[in-house]
């Protein structure tokens, strides 16, 4: 089967303060980057001025951590409307957020906290990630968080609500391999059987990260480079999804521009190596 | 939305006051337990708090010393749950938490605040600042009626103690004066290569400053000076302060207003 994605950006990092003038004087080997929209959500000065001359050169896209679309908080217009005028003035090749809820009765926890699989929780944030859709203007990526806690009234799987929640929002999914990984081991399910379980149609990113291990849990840190299970399951899915824009998310400890241009050699490399097999198989049984 | 919302309360209780009602409804297993869980999420977010305190106000937790800040940022993250979308402006309250709270040291409260406009001048709106051959260009007659703007960054520090010198040796990591009474005046804003810069303000100056922030045209503003030097050294004053603001890059040109 040929998988073709006109989506495709290829392979791309968080854009971070660090590596601004970096990127900006050496147009480093990177094909787009992701910037994370609250950071940009200011009036002016450096961190503008830097995406917007770096916006010249690389695609971007905008991923938020605060719209909170799982609170039963009414969704925070003053919010959306600026996240809009960034939007208008970046003019992103996508945006996104997370399947989870952050605040609640205006306090916000600044965390990604789980929903609980439920009808309930179905439908309300369905409902509030069309309304953010309908305000923006354009279809939203929802990105699957990792979690540590499991609610006993859960009716169904991670995956199954994920599905669910991008069927009927009519939204897409940026898929975070590591969040797969880490919420597999947290809550011992099998992380094969969750990529089986979604929709390639609906895929359009996907996120690799680092964690660390504590042996009986696993917390999410994006402080250490992405570990050889989690290049494993990258594998699966793109032998699943074929081709699909990929970035390395480092949020702490972050090290030189090179050192994670080299890591997400490895991205572009395990790739290659999915899809030549791919069609090398194709071609033997074709 | 009852159930949604239930446990959405009871998971913002337990992460603000360690009320534990959320625990029966978290599943357990062999490995690890719903309430290790549930600290993984109480000391994430108290820990995520802490880090946005000691960045934003570094100085002052080296002012403070790691075990008293240690304890600020406790007592701080208590009184003070998050109210924004974004953790930059978690701290906004600090300030006026010190001053209440740590009344005997009012040299932390003010410590706090120049750390935030520091900060917020980082970031403020961009808009051109006036040229440097502004005042060259402008003709003796356009002088009164001029009227003139402070670019989005600029910010008026007033203090009454030692702060300013205080943030300075922290900064170059010698030990601070003693704290002692000391009003001063300072100008904070963001010079042409983006980065944020301060000096410190003669009473006359904060006085142009003002009157020019108010709206006043240059004449109005001259009459304030009267307050603090002879008429005859207006001019001269006048032209080499606007001119030092236009060549740090303080002053834009007026915002039309609205009658």
């Amino acid at each position: 089967m040929e998988k073709h994605n006109d989506h495709n950006l290829g392979f791309g990092l968080g854009l971070r303060t660090d590596h601004f003038e970096e990127v900006l004087q050496g147009q480093p080997d990177v094909d787009w980057f992701e910037v994370i929209s609250e950071n940009f959500m200011v009036g002016g000065g450096k961190p503008l001025y830097y995406l917007q001359a770096i916006r010249e050169q690389y695609p971007i896209v905008m991923h938020g951590v605060s719209m909170s679309l799982g609170s039963t908080d009414p969704l925070d217009m003053d919010y959306l409307k600026r996240l809009k005028h960034l939007v208008d003035e970046v003019k992103p090749s996508w945006i996104s957020d997370h399947l989870c809820w952050s605040q609640l009765g205006g306090i916000n926890s600044h965390d990604l906290l789980p929903m609980p699989y439920t009808e309930e929780a179905l439908h309300h944030i369905v409902s509030n990630i069309r309304q953010a859709q309908d305000f923006l203007g354009q279809q939203m990526l929802i990105e699957n968080v990792s979690s540590y806690i499991s609610y006993s009234e859960s009716a169904m799987t991670e995956w199954e609500f994920y599905s669910a929640v991008v069927e009927e929002a009519d939204c897409l999914m940026l898929l975070d391999i590591n969040n797969i990984y880490v919420s597999a081991r947290n809550h011992h399910f099998d992380a094969e059987r969750y990529l089986k379980g979604i929709n390639p149609k609906r895929v359009r990113q996907m996120h690799l990260a680092g964690h660390s291990d504590y042996g009986d849990y696993i917390i999410d840190t994006h402080d250490h480079p992405v570990v050889d299970s989690v290049w494993q399951l990258y594998a699966k899915a793109i032998e699943r999804f074929g081709p699909v824009s990929t970035m390395i998310e480092r949020d702490d400890d972050i090290p030189a521009l090179d050192e994670l241009i080299a890591e997400l050699d490895q991205a572009r490399a395990i790739s290659a190596r999915v899809l030549a097999g791919e069609k090398k198989a194709g071609v033997a049984h074709g | 939305m009852a159930d949604l919302q239930q446990r959405q309360a009871q998971m913002m209780a337990y992460l603000l006051h360690g009320d534990n009602q959320i625990a029966e409804h978290v599943t357990s297993n062999e490995r690890i337990d719903g309430n290790q869980r549930l600290e993984i999420y109480s000391n994430g977010y108290r820990l995520r708090l802490q880090e946005t305190l000691a960045v934003d106000h570094d100085v002052l937790a080296s002012y403070m010393g790691d075990e008293a800040f240690a304890s600020l940022c406790e007592r701080f993250i208590e009184a003070s749950p998050s109210r924004h979308k974004s953790l930059r402006h978690f701290a906004d309250t600090l300030p006026e938490f010190l001053a209440e709270r740590y009344g005997e040291y009012p040299q932390l409260a003010e410590l706090a605040a120049f750390e935030r406009a520091l900060m917020f001048s980082f970031d403020a709106e961009d808009k051109a600042p006036l040229p440097a051959d502004f005042l060259q260009r402008l003709a003796p007659e356009e002088w009164p009626a001029c009227e003139l703007s402070w670019h989005p960054s600029l910010h008026i520090f007033a203090s009454a103690y030692n702060t300013v010198p205080i943030w300075q040796s922290l900064k170059q990591e010698q030990v601070p004066p003693a704290p002692v009474e000391q009003k001063s005046l300072w100008a904070i804003w963001r010079n042409a290569e983006r980065l944020t810069q301060f000096r410190s303000l003669q009473g006359s100056e904060h006085s142009l400053l003002r009157a020019l922030a108010n709206g006043e045209n240059l004449s109005h503003a001259c009459e304030h000076l009267l307050d603090f030097m002879p008429e005859e050294e207006i001019p001269g004053f006048l032209q080499s302060s606007l001119q030092g603001y236009i060549a740090s890059g303080m002053l834009c040109a007026a915002t039309k207003r609205n009658i």
